[in-house]
């Protein structure tokens, strides 16, 4: 029974106006070129609403011909009749249908020729109007096989597509789109109800119909229905994988029911075609890749290429003992995280290398210039000439370092271990004087030091996760060679700024970026009240204050393209002076002299040291990295001069 | 091989098709489908209200039977064909009719199954009713190329006996455009006042389907042949073949069948 045709909408309608269209479409090889007509009406597709009979053709070559259609209003003439008949007494496959159309080309100024081969619909439309574009009243389908001029007329005959029966056996049909590649020519293409639907098979050949799995692993399915393809390099063979038990752990090949375990570890790939694999190290090697280290149980070994569906994951030997591995779209979090971050890079097909899926779905995660431990003992300075005119209150002169982490995550998964950071100031004047007019005061007391630290983070998609991260300013802080002694250090250090240690958790719902782009560290600065008289002038110029900054920990996992950096972006040693009310307006500079500037600045050695994860190995900084290094050492901006002129 | 003797699809599956009680069709959209041939799953009903009328009263409707030669009197269904040896089958499936004077080694038949109709007796006695009615013999060998097994074949013997024992009812109608609905290869009941109450119960496949469009004059309207399958009935209409003499067993039931009017054939 038609699907296209509501009899019961048919009936409520019955009586009413009806319409019919002829509809051309183009080859998908067609080298017809179009012929512009004159005497026609357009419009730009075939969906508009028609209240009259006619052909639409494509007037470019189109591959479904619904752009750019070219509308006959008053040419079509006729149809024939649409004739289908069959035999259920022969054995002879005697089915038919045969149709024709005619239209008025009293003016001779369409080329039949152009209309011969294509492909042809005839659609019938009821009630008020048609619409063309809809399946819903399709009436016959199949191809224009010659044309007639006639009595100012042009007559074409129609064929269905009856000739799908003629083919050789074992020929996949143009419209098998149930069929896989991988069954052209062994199996005979009879199919159960409409051709379309299903792949079968006949009696007597003995092949197993294709089927459609589900392949998970765990409970996350990772494609419905894909392919699955075991290679085998040494015999340069392909299987198919034809099950997956319920947990997706193992997968058999058509083969001889060899069996491939696909651990949950997800570092382990055994086979029983080419020995046991398993995968007893990995390391980051670059950007785009984790390169897994491959011990052989037995020899010889062939590594394998696992291709779960056409995009969505694969491992492949690069080398021998040595495989790349690719962790798509459809792994859960914790897939991920066993399997290795989800690092996706490029896939392997049937027809090459393509490395596509990751721009879709998973990107790598890329920890700038910082997948390994860096350790930078390295010095910065911060000069200035400065004077001016002492107010009561709270004149303020900020020496700021503007620093670049250089940590940048691109992912849709990353778990990044942690990074420290340690900044030693030692603030440095030659001498510090308050005098009015020439009347020095020295020792005008300073009221703050102030120290901003804030981190930049640019979130630009959405993303979940936790970071944790603490932060101080400490007094003569012990230079730090890793996290763990920093926190020591830290411990027993005098806490100038008290050490806050936060869990930011954030999600797409709860946590919007500020403006700024920031963390989430206050953008706020901490402050110290030396009111107290913890720290004079004396002492700030005597002691090396340090500022620490940790991340414990971040995680975060989203199947989009997420990509921030993190950034100390500044830090900022404010120096408050106070002084009497008799003494306002009063000048400050510094002991050069009441004409000459002062210098003063700050000196200090950053300490960085970054762990991308803490299950990845590490191994030497390469030259590459050096450079990387260097290039981004480059890039600090150290501490900015400042100067207070009157 | 010579890209010549590629066997084509059709022939192949003329065979397969036919052995399966099965046929195949091109539908109004160019797919490929398949039908069995028994009176299961009608999937609407015309009736005289669907008919156009002459006159205003009398509905364009007209009855016939398929040819009175297509009766058979025996069958001789050969199985198991011997690859390669051309025209060479191992086994046959046979039945004559009840009061045949002739056996095969003793026996009018060859038939084990016993279905609701009851045993080979009940097919023997079509055959006879079918010579009675045609007054000569009219033999019918088929070679199933695609049978492997007997029970297939018995089954397949059954079902050509039932739909050639008698000529078959055939219905020619003009009906309204709503009746475009339908399309060969379905199934469905009538309910007509001019023809007899025992041709209404039948059940009746769609054989022939003629659209006669009048553009810009008139209302379209089909013409609809229907042929009976009521004597084509099988007690159980389910799969036909079901197992394979190779040994060889059905590992799947397939699934995706679109629609209640198409059976499985394997």
């Amino acid at each position: 029974m038609r699907t296209d045709l509501k009899a019961g909408t048919l009936a409520v309608l019955s009586g009413g106006a009806v319409y019919w269209m002829v509809i051309i479409r183009p080859n998908a090889s067609d080298d017809w070129e179009p012929i512009i007509m004159g005497n026609l009406q357009s419009a730009a597709t075939l969906s508009y609403s028609y209240t009259w009979n006619g052909v639409a053709y494509p007037a470019m070559k189109d591959a479904n011909g619904t752009s750019d259609c070219m509308l006959w209003r008053n040419k079509l003439a006729s149809i024939e009749d649409i004739d289908q008949s069959i035999n259920i007494i022969s054995d002879q496959l005697t089915n038919n249908i045969a149709t024709g159309f005619s239209i008025i080309n009293a003016d001779d100024s369409v080329d039949g020729d152009m209309f011969v081969g294509r492909a042809c619909e005839i659609r019938f439309g009821f009630g008020s109007t048609m619409n063309a574009a809809t399946a819903t009243d399709l009436i016959f389908t199949g191809k224009i096989k010659s044309s007639k001029i006639g009595d100012n007329k042009l007559s074409f005959t129609c064929a269905g597509n009856f000739g799908a029966w003629d083919v050789d056996v074992g020929e996949k049909l143009t419209d098998e789109s149930g069929v896989d590649d991988n069954w052209v020519g062994k199996i005979l293409p009879i199919v159960n109800g409409v051709w379309t639907d299903e792949a079968a098979y006949a009696p007597g050949v003995n092949a197993i119909k294709k089927q459609a799995h589900t392949i998970r692993f765990g409970s996350t399915d990772v494609v419905a229905g894909a392919a699955l393809y075991v290679y085998d390099k040494t015999l340069n063979r392909k299987f198919a994988v034809q099950q997956i038990d319920a947990d997706g752990n193992v997968m058999y090949t058509q083969a001889n029911n060899e069996t491939i375990a696909f651990k949950d570890s997800g570092a382990i790939l055994e086979s029983s075609m080419s020995g046991n694999e398993n995968v007893s190290s990995l390391k980051t090697t670059g950007i785009y890749s984790l390169d897994y280290t491959i011990s052989n149980d037995s020899e010889p070994s062939s590594p394998s290429i696992i291709m779960i569906g056409s995009e969505q994951m694969l491992i492949t030997d690069v080398d021998y003992g040595t495989f790349e591995v690719f962790v798509c779209r459809g792994w859960n979090d914790t897939k991920i995280t066993n399997h290795g971050y989800g690092e996706a890079i490029k896939i392997i097909t049937e027809k090459g290398e393509k490395s596509y899926i990751c721009e879709d779905y998973f990107y790598p995660v890329t920890v700038a210039g910082s997948r390994k431990v860096i350790l930078l003992n390295t010095s910065f300075s911060a000069n200035g000439n400065f004077r001016g005119i002492v107010s009561e209150g709270q004149n303020a002169e900020t020496f700021d370092i503007s620093y670049k982490s250089g940590i940048s995550f691109l992912g849709s998964y990353v778990s990044f271990g942690g990074a420290y950071w340690q900044f030693d100031l030692l603030f440095q004047a030659p001498g510090i004087e308050c005098f009015v007019e020439n009347d020095p005061i020295v020792g005008i007391f300073q009221k703050y030091i102030t120290m901003q630290i804030s981190g930049v983070g640019t979130l630009t998609n959405k993303t979940s996760g936790t970071l944790t991260y603490f932060r101080g300013v400490y007094e003569n802080l012990p230079l730090s060679t890793s996290i763990s002694t920093l926190i020591a250090n830290c411990n027993s250090s005098q806490k100038i700024i008290s050490t806050e240690q936060t869990d930011l958790a954030f999600s797409d719902s709860t946590y919007v970026p500020s403006s700024s782009g920031n963390l989430g560290i206050p953008a706020a600065p901490l402050s110290l009240d030396l009111t107290s008289g913890r720290i004079t002038l004396a002492d700030l110029l005597s002691k090396r204050l340090s500022v620490a900054i940790g991340i414990t920990s971040l995680n975060y996992f989203n199947l989009e393209q997420n990509k921030f950096d993190i950034d100390i972006n500044k830090i900022s040693l404010k120096v408050r002076f106070k002084v009497p009310s008799d003494k306002v307006n009063s000048y400050w500079r510094g002991t050069a002299g009441d004409s000459a500037d002062s210098q003063a600045g700050l000196v200090g050695s950053i300490v960085q040291e970054i762990f991308p994860y803490a299950g990845l190995a590490t191994t030497a900084i390469t030259d590459d990295e050096r450079d990387e290094i260097n290039t981004l050492r480059s890039d600090w901006k150290l501490a900015t001069l400042v100067y207070c002129g009157e | 091989m010579a890209y010549s003797s590629i066997p084509k699809l059709k022939d192949v599956l003329k065979y397969y098709l036919f052995n399966g009680g099965c046929i195949g069709f091109e539908k109004y959209d160019g797919t490929l489908a398949l039908a069995t041939l028994d009176n299961s799953a009608a999937v609407g009903t015309i009736s005289d209200s669907d008919l156009l009328l002459d006159d205003n009263k009398y509905p364009r409707i007209s009855t016939s039977f398929t040819d009175i030669k297509n009766c058979i009197t025996r069958i001789d269904l050969r199985y198991q064909r011997i690859v390669p040896l051309s025209d060479r089958y191992a086994q046959t499936k046979f039945c004559r009719r009840s009061n045949d004077p002739l056996t095969d080694g003793g026996s009018k038949h060859n038939f084990t199954l016993s279905d609701t109709n009851g045993g080979w007796q009940f097919y023997s006695e079509l055959l006879e009713q079918s010579y009675n009615r045609i007054g000569y013999e009219n033999p019918l060998t088929i070679d199933a190329d695609g049978i492997r097994d007997a029970d297939t074949a018995e089954k397949l013997a059954r079902l050509l006996i039932l739909m050639r024992y008698k000529p078959l009812a055939q219905i020619s109608i003009d009906a309204k455009y709503t009746m475009l609905a339908y399309e060969i290869g379905d199934k469905v009941n009538v309910n007509f006042d001019s023809i007899s109450a025992a041709l209404n119960a039948k059940v009746y496949m769609i054989t022939g389907s003629r659209i006669v469009p009048n553009v810009g004059t008139d209302e379209p309207f089909i013409k609809i042949a229907l042929t009976e399958l009521g004597a084509a009935s099988l007690p159980e209409s389910t799969i036909l073949q079901d197992s394979y003499g190779t040994g060889d067993t059905l590992v799947d039931s397939l699934n995706g069948v679109a629609g209640t009017e198409y059976k499985e054939i394997i």
